[in-house]
């Protein structure tokens, strides 16, 4: 680069600067960003898309010969009418889905997924995480509140395979409800319909999403659109699902 | 062994080493603020990992003349009787080979990205209750990238030139040129909402190729002056001119006949040899006022040694293959 001709240096980024702000009000209209693969206008045009449900109770809970029920479906359901479009369910395992995806041979995959599980498969995408679902514990009103665990025993049921976990904050976790015992491992949103004080110590936090092919944006931004919208009564959903 | 004096620089040059310092650190705050807005805007674009890449490495030039303008004027030891001058263009030489090295990173980065078709995801975010595309935020945290380094460079040019500083010279270029990276990303994302998602890794690369261009010419002349290549100016356009001033003010002198200066840079300054043929036997204590009277041509020049010869045509010393 001459320094001899200063005055000109200015000109092209300039140009560019005017093309860019050009292309910015060109396509803040509709239709940006739009499918390298045209997912979301073919949903549209064929009126209908094809989801893939794993199962994951209370998220996503499959059964031969029944319709797949849970959040997740109950949220994709509502998502295709508010397209106006079907849904036309398929039922697989985590792995088979999201290869099917990967392939083109499906729009869609829930299973209540986390953001961190979904990395593991690089062929696939995530839509952000529209609920964080945290694994506290929580007191028995009129007993005190501790701030640490240690050394304290935490209702830990083994289903929700937490022992560890309360074992890494200095808990011990115990299967049994006693006499001494006042601390339960419980999931957030079940605290609600609890009599439990939540004591601020998080065990766990699971960051869900949906598994969206990748880079079919126009999509994924409209899949997004809904789940924010959607996001705050996911709470409610779970507990109606959990009866 | 006597030990070398530090030059000493006059005081407008040392009034432009106060500005280039000072451009320096205020560049490295605008530098992390911009690295800073870039981090927070990857989403999984190739071209804004390699533009990111690309302004975290333009802290190697700055840093490294920051470090170099301080150490060269370390006084020399016994261990290092001729000071630490050179330090200049040891640190040229390693701004330049980190350039090219990441930048050779970058091209494979983006080439890979590019061959297994890889679908840059990029979706929405809620900024003030907002839903906006993450794509627009990507594009604003390049824009905001490439007005500064554009301003700095042209701020960074005229010291370069008054110090003759290689490095800030080299690091005044980069910047000037960095607009076209943040657009070239910019380009990228506005090319993956259009749905061409080859669009990003191929900016990527255009972004990358340029960075390797920086580095292999920066490499070179840093191995050039290390190598004690003819002096030449700043910009690496022209030949320096002041072998040819210095030996005109021997040629005036009565006592000398001819000369041929053998002069080489290190860092900033210009050293060497001029060899002399001198009209008759001459005084020692001649040779002393010529070679003080050099020092007054240029502040550049320094401890720059007469040699009498009987023909400075011939070299003197070495044996003949």
């Amino acid at each position: 680069m001459r320094s001899s001709r200063p005055d000109r240096s200015w000109a092209l980024p300039l140009r560019l600067v005017t093309l860019g702000l050009f292309a910015f009000v060109l396509s803040a209209c509709d239709g940006y960003p739009r499918d390298p693969d045209h997912t979301l206008t073919r949903v549209l045009r064929t009126e209908r898309f094809i989801a893939v449900a794993v199962d994951h109770s209370p998220w996503v809970a499959t059964a031969e010969g029944r319709d797949p029920s849970g959040v997740e479906v109950d949220l994709v359901e509502t998502f295709a009418q508010d397209l106006g479009v079907d849904v036309e369910w398929r039922r697989a395992p985590a792995f088979e889905a999201l290869e099917a995806m990967e392939r083109g041979d499906a729009d869609l995959v829930v299973g209540g997924f986390t953001k961190e599980a979904l990395k593991a498969h690089t062929g696939s995408s995530s839509t952000y995480a529209y609920v964080t679902e945290r694994l506290v514990v929580a007191a028995e009103p009129g007993t005190p509140v501790p701030r640490a665990l240690d050394g304290l025993k935490v209702v830990t049921p083994p289903e929700l395979m937490a022992d560890r976990l309360v074992t890494d904050e200095n808990g011990i976790p115990t299967v049994e409800d006693g006499p001494e015992v006042f601390l339960h491992a419980v999931l957030d949103w079940t605290l609600p319909e609890r009599d439990l004080v939540p004591t601020g110590i998080v065990l766990r936090r699971e960051d869900h999403v949906f598994a969206v092919p990748k880079g079919e944006n126009a999509w994924i931004t409209r899949v997004e659109r809904f789940l924010r919208q959607r996001a705050d009564d996911v709470g409610a959903m779970l507990r109606a699902h959990d009866q | 062994m006597t030990e070398r004096i530090v030059p000493v620089l006059p005081e407008e040059q040392q009034r432009s080493m106060q500005r280039a310092r000072r451009l320096q650190w205020t560049w490295m705050l605008f530098l992390a603020s911009i690295v800073t807005a870039i981090y927070f805007a990857l989403g999984s674009s190739q071209a804004m990992k390699t533009a990111w890449l690309e302004d975290l490495l333009s802290f190697v030039p700055p840093i490294a003349f920051l470090v170099a303008s301080r150490v060269e004027r370390w006084a020399p030891t016994s261990r290092f009787p001729l000071g630490f001058i050179r330090v200049t263009s040891i640190a040229y030489l390693v701004s330049a080979v980190a350039l090219a090295g990441v930048a050779l990173f970058m091209i494979y980065d983006a080439t890979v990205a590019l061959v297994s078709t890889e679908h840059p995801t990029i979706g929405m975010v809620e900024i003030f209750g907002v839903n906006l595309w993450f794509g627009w935020v990507m594009i604003a945290a390049l824009v905001y990238s490439a007005v500064p380094p554009v301003i700095f460079g042209r701020l960074k040019m005229e010291p370069a030139r008054e110090l003759h500083d290689k490095v800030l010279w080299a690091d005044a270029l980069m910047n000037k040129a960095d607009w076209m990276t943040g657009l070239a990303a910019a380009a990228g994302v506005i090319g993956i909402g259009f749905g061409w998602w080859w669009a990003d890794a191929v900016a990527a690369i255009l972004i990358a190729m340029d960075v390797l261009h920086d580095g292999y010419k920066h490499t070179r002349a840093a191995i050039s002056d290390l190598m004690d290549e003819v002096p030449r100016t700043v910009d690496d356009e022209d030949l320096d001119p002041l072998p040819s001033r210095v030996k005109a003010y021997l040629d005036g002198l009565d006592w000398v006949e001819d000369t041929k200066p053998r002069l080489r840079e290190e860092g900033r300054f210009l050293t060497g040899t001029v060899f002399v043929k001198p009209r008759s036997a001459v005084d020692p204590r001649r040779i002393r006022e010529a070679e003080e009277g050099m020092a007054e041509i240029h502040w550049r020049l320094d401890n720059i040694s007469l040699m009498p010869v009987p023909d400075p045509e011939a070299f003197p010393l070495g044996r003949r293959r």
